[in-house]
C-alpha cells in the first residue's frame, strides 16, 4: 500500500516537473517531520511547496528545478556569445529524512555528461556527531556549499567555482560543539572534487583527498533568527600525479584567461577562509581560498619547480529592500505574486580577484608549463545584481559583471583588458 | 715615417677605423651569429624526460615543449619546441621548429624569435638545402640563411642539423620586403593553380598566413583568389594583363630558373604538383612573389630538362608561350649557369659544407643513410657541379634555336 502511494505520488511529482531540477536541494526542514500528527504510521501524500510523501517520521519530498539564462559578452567565448536563452539547468531528485536520524537526497541532471550529483545518506544519532556518506561536496567554500538555488548571484564567484574542489565520493563526520556555536566537519573522499576533474587525457585530478572545516557562529544562540555571524577556515590535502594540472582561470562566465597546462606532480592543498553576516535584510559575505600544487621533478631538468600558486577572494553584500531577513531566506516572499504583492525584490553587489602564479621568489614569468617564474594573469571582476523572488516557485536575477584581466592576450577579449557581460535567469523550483 | 704624412696613408688608416668599428654593428645584425655558414654551430637542448618521451611517441602532432636552448655559451630559457615537417618528420631525428619567444614574448636569441632545425632527413650528403638556398642567394631570389648545426638533447647527441632562418616577419626584414603577407604552401593534394572557385575557404588550408594572421580572411585571402582567377583567365589576349596584376612574373621567373638549375624534384614543378614554397604579397599591392623553402630534393637528376614538367603548371605553361618571358627564363637558366660555375661557387659549397660536417656527419647514429651512401651522395653532388651548368646551357642554346627558327 505504502509503495504503491510512493509511485503514485512520484509520477504525479515528476509529472508536474518535467522540466525542471534543483542544484543542491534544502533537506526537509526538521520541524514538520516530528510533528505528533505524522508519528503515526499513516502514509500521505501532501502537496505544499512541493510534492511530498509522510509515514509517521519518514517524509520524502520531490523536488526539481529549471532554469534558462540570457546572456550577452563582449567575450569570444562561444558559450558566452550566444544571444539565444539557453537551458541553464534541468534537474530533479529527492530529499528527505527519518526523524532526526537519518537524512537523504539523490539528485541527477536530466542531460549531462556527469548526471548523478548529490547522492548521499546523513546518519545524525547525536548534534554533537553525524555520518554522512557518498557524493556530495566536500566542506570547502561557503559560496560552493551554498544551494544554486539560493545563490545571491546567477554564478557562484571565481574563486569558489574554480578553486573550491566541489563534488565528490566520501564519508564524512560532522556535529555542533557548544550549542551551535562550533561547527567541525572532516572527510575523506576518493579524489578531489569535479571543480578538479580532468577535461583531456594529459591533465590529472588529486587522488584521495581529505577535507576539514572548523565554523564559529557566535551568535547562533540568539532566539532571534533574523540575524546570524559565521566564520570558517577550512583546507585540503590531496596527492597529484604527474600530469597537466586540470584547474584553470575562468571568468565568471567560463572563459578561460589561464590555461591548464602547468606539469604538477606531488601535493595539492587548498585553504579557505570564510565570513558571513546577515543582519536583518542585509548580508556581507566574503571569502579567500588559496591552492599551491607542488611540481616535483617537473624542471627541463627533471628537478623541482617552485610551486604553482592560484588565490583569490570576494566580498559580496545584499540588501533585500522589502524587508525579509536575509538569514531566514528570501524564498518565501512576505507578500508573494500573486497573493497581493510583487513579492521579493533585493540588490547585490560583489567584487572579486582571482590570480594564477608561482612561489618563485624572482625572475621574470614566462608561459612555459615548466616554468620556473609562471606569468600570472588575474581576472578582477564587479558584479551588480538584482534577484526577484516572484514567489517561493519563481525566481528571476538579473546580473551586469564588469571586468579587467591583467593581461588581456590570454583572456577572452585580447584586445582589451575591461570588458562588460550581462546575464538575466528565469528559475523554477518546486 | 715619412709615409705617416701622406695623406692617402692616413686616409687608409681612416678607413680601416670605419671598417673595424663598424664590424660590431654587423654582426649585431639579427641572425648574423646563428646563420654564420662558415661555423659548425652547437646547439644543446635540456627537456624534461617526459616531455622526450612525448614528442617522440607524438611526432606527427604540432605539440609545443618547453627546453633550455644553448649555443655560442648563451643559454635561453623557457624556448618552445615543437615536431615540423612534412615527409621529413621521424621519432628518431626530430625536426624541430624552435620559438624563443613563444613562452615569453619578448624573448630572442641572436635577434631570432624562432628557427627551424632541419633534420636533413631526405638529404643524404647533408648539404643539398644548405647549397641549394646558397645558390637561390646568389642569384638574387630571396632564401632563408642556413648554418650547419650539431644538436644535442639531454647530453645525447642527435646528429647534425640545418639552422634555418623561419620564414616569418623577421625574414621579410632581412630581405627589405616590408610587412606584408608571408603565406607558407601546404600541399594536400596536386595542385597546379586550378581555379578553385570564389569560396575564399578553399584558399586557406593550401596558403597558411604566416603574417598578419589575425587579418579577416577576405584581406588575406582575396588577392589570392584573384590571382588564381587571373591564371585561370580562358583568354590569351588578357591573360597576360590580368596575371601581371598578381604575380611577379620576372621574380616566378629567376625563382624556378634556380630550381629548375638545381633539378628540384619537390618544387613549383615539383612530382606532384606545386609544393615548397612561400607566397608574398606587399603591403598595398596585388602583386605576389615566391619564395624557396625545403630544398632537401634538389640536385635529383643532372642532365634533366630545363622544360621538365613545365606544361603541367597552368602559370608557368601559359606565361612560357609569351616570348619575351620564355626569353627572360632562358636567360635566367644561363646566368644560373654561369653563377653556379664561376669561380667553382657550387663546388666550393659543396667541398666546404662536407668539410665542416664531415666529423660529425661520420658519427650520426641518427641518419636514416649509411656512410657509403653518404659519400656517395657528395660524390654526386661534386659531379653535378661540374657537369650540370654546361648541360644546361647546351639546352639554352638549343632552345633559343628552336624559338629563332
Amino acid at each position: 500500500m505504502m509503495t504503491r502511494a510512493m509511485v503514485i505520488a512520484a509520477l504525479v511529482g515528476l509529472s508536474q516537473a518535467v522540466l525542471a531540477g534543483q542544484e543542491t536541494f534544502d533537506v526537509p526542514r526538521r520541524p514538520e517531520a516530528t510533528k505528533g500528527a505524522e508519528t503515526a504510521a499513516e502514509t500521505k501524500f501532501v502537496w505544499r511547496e512541493y510534492p511530498s510523501i509522510r509515514s509517521g517520521r519518514f517524509r520524502i519530498d520531490f523536488r526539481a528545478r529549471f532554469a534558462t539564462d540570457r546572456k550577452w559578452s563582449d567575450s569570444l567565448a562561444a558559450d558566452v556569445d550566444d544571444e539565444r536563452f539557453d537551458i541553464a539547468r534541468r534537474r530533479i531528485g529527492v530529499a528527505g529524512s527519518f526523524g532526526n536520524l537519518v537524512d537523504f537526497q539523490i539528485e541527477r541532471e536530466i542531460k549531462n555528461d556527469v548526471p548523478w550529483r548529490d547522492v548521499y545518506i546523513d546518519v545524525r544519532p547525536k548534534r554533537e556527531l553525524g555520518v554522512q556518506v557518498g557524493k556530495f561536496k566536500m566542506p570547502f567554500s561557503l559560496d560552493e556549499n551554498t544551494s544554486a538555488t539560493n545563490l545571491d548571484f546567477i554564478n557562484r564567484s571565481m574563486v569558489a567555482s574554480t578553486l573550491s574542489p566541489g563534488r565528490d565520493r566520501g564519508v564524512m563526520v560532522h556535529g555542533r560543539l557548544g550549542g551551535r556555536l562550533i561547527g567541525y566537519e572532516g572527510g575523506v573522499f576518493l579524489h578531489d572534487g569535479n571543480n578538479a576533474l580532468a577535461n583531456d587525457p594529459g591533465e590529472v585530478q588529486g587522488d584521495r583527498t581529505t577535507a576539514l572545516r572548523l565554523t564559529i557562529e557566535p551568535i547562533s544562540n540568539r532566539k532571534s533568527r533574523d540575524d546570524d555571524l559565521r566564520f570558517a577556515v577550512a583546507w585540503t590535502g590531496s596527492d597529484l600525479p604527474e600530469g597537466m594540472s586540470a584547474i584553470n582561470g575562468e571568468t565568471p562566465l567560463h572563459a578561460h584567461f589561464f590555461p591548464s597546462n602547468l606539469w604538477v606532480r606531488g601535493a595539492r592543498r587548498r585553504i579557505g577562509g570564510e565570513l558571513q553576516w546577515r543582519p536583518g535584510p542585509y548580508s556581507l559575505k566574503a571569502e579567500y581560498i588559496r591552492m599551491t600544487q607542488q611540481r616535483l621533478g617537473q624542471s627541463v631538468t627533471d628537478g623541482d619547480l617552485p610551486d604553482a600558486i592560484s588565490d583569490g577572494w570576494y566580498v559580496s553584500g545584499t540588501w533585500a529592500m522589502t524587508g525579509e531577513a536575509k538569514s531566514r531566506g528570501l524564498e518565501s516572499p512576505n507578500r508573494p505574486l500573486p497573493g497581493g504583492g510583487f513579492g521579493a525584490i533585493e540588490l547585490a553587489a560583489r567584487v572579486e580577484a582571482m590570480t594564477f602564479g608561482s612561489g618563485a621568489a624572482a625572475g621574470e614569468g614566462t608561459k612555459s608549463p615548466r616554468s620556473d617564474v609562471i606569468l600570472r594573469n588575474q581576472d578582477l571582476a564587479t558584479t551588480f545584481g538584482v534577484n526577484w523572488y516572484v514567489n517561493r516557485w519563481v525566481k528571476v536575477q538579473g546580473n551586469i559583471i564588469r571586468e579587467s584581466i591583467e593581461d588581456p592576450s590570454r583572456g577572452p577579449v585580447p584586445s582589451r583588458p575591461v570588458f562588460w557581460s550581462s546575464v538575466l535567469r528565469f528559475q523554477v523550483v518546486l | 715615417m715619412r709615409a705617416l704624412r701622406s695623406p692617402a696613408i692616413w686616409l687608409a688608416l681612416l678607413l680601416g677605423a670605419g671598417v673595424v668599428l663598424a664590424t660590431p654593428r654587423a654582426q649585431a645584425q639579427s641572425g648574423a651569429i646563428l646563420f654564420d655558414p662558415t661555423v659548425m654551430h652547437d646547439i644543446s637542448m635540456w627537456m624534461n624526460s617526459r616531455d622526450l618521451q612525448l614528442i617522440r611517441l607524438h611526432y606527427d602532432l604540432n605539440t609545443h615543449y618547453p627546453v633550455d636552448f644553448e649555443t655560442g655559451g648563451t643559454r635561453v630559457r623557457n624556448v618552445s619546441i615543437r615536431s615540423r615537417g612534412g615527409g621529413s618528420r621521424n621519432a628518431s631525428k626530430l625536426g624541430l621548429l624552435v620559438e624563443f619567444a613563444r613562452y615569453a614574448s619578448s624573448q630572442t636569441l641572436d635577434g631570432r624569435r624562432a628557427v627551424v632545425l632541419d633534420n636533413l632527413w631526405q638529404d643524404p650528403p647533408m648539404l643539398r638545402e644548405r647549397v641549394a638556398m646558397a645558390l637561390f642567394s646568389r642569384m638574387g631570389v630571396p632564401a632563408p640563411l642556413e648554418s650547419p648545426a650539431r644538436v644535442s638533447i639531454n647530453g645525447t647527441s642527435q646528429g647534425v642539423y640545418s639552422l634555418v632562418e623561419s620564414p616569418d616577419d623577421q625574414f621579410l626584414t632581412r630581405i627589405g620586403a616590408g610587412d606584408g603577407y608571408l603565406f607558407e604552401f601546404h600541399w594536400l593534394r596536386a595542385y597546379y593553380f586550378e581555379d578553385l572557385g570564389d569560396d575564399l575557404n578553399a584558399y586557406v588550408p593550401l596558403f597558411e598566413a604566416r603574417t598578419r594572421e589575425t587579418e579577416a580572411v577576405s584581406s588575406l585571402y582575396t588577392p589570392i583568389r584573384q590571382m588564381v582567377a587571373a591564371i585561370n583567365e580562358p583568354s590569351d589576349t588578357l591573360w597576360r594583363s590580368r596575371v601581371e596584376q598578381y604575380v611577379d612574373l620576372p621574380q616566378l621567373l629567376s625563382h624556378l630558373a634556380v630550381e629548375t638549375f638545381l633539378s628540384e624534384f619537390d618544387g613549383l614543378l615539383g612530382y606532384a604538383g606545386l609544393n615548397n614554397f612561400y607566397l608574398y604579397r606587399p603591403t598595398g599591392s596585388s602583386r605576389h612573389q615566391f619564395f624557396p623553402w625545403d630544398r632537401d630534393n634538389a640536385f635529383q637528376e643532372v642532365d634533366a630538362s630545363i622544360f621538365r614538367r613545365a606544361d603541367e603548371n597552368i602559370l608557368v605553361r601559359r606565361a612560357l608561350t609569351y616570348p619575351d618571358l620564355y626569353s627572360y627564363y632562358l636567360d635566367a637558366l644561363e646566368q644560373t649557369a654561369h653563377a653556379a660555375s664561376d669561380g667553382g661557387f657550387l663546388d666550393n659549397q659543396i667541398r666546404s659544407g662536407a668539410a665542416l660536417i664531415e666529423a660529425d656527419a661520420a658519427v650520426d647514429v641518427n641518419t636514416p643513410f649509411t656512410q657509403d651512401e653518404r659519400l656517395n651522395a657528395i660524390a654526386y653532388l661534386l659531379d653535378f657541379a661540374r657537369r650540370r651548368p654546361g648541360i644546361v646551357l647546351a639546352q639554352v642554346a638549343e632552345a633559343r634555336k628552336v624559338s629563332s627558327r
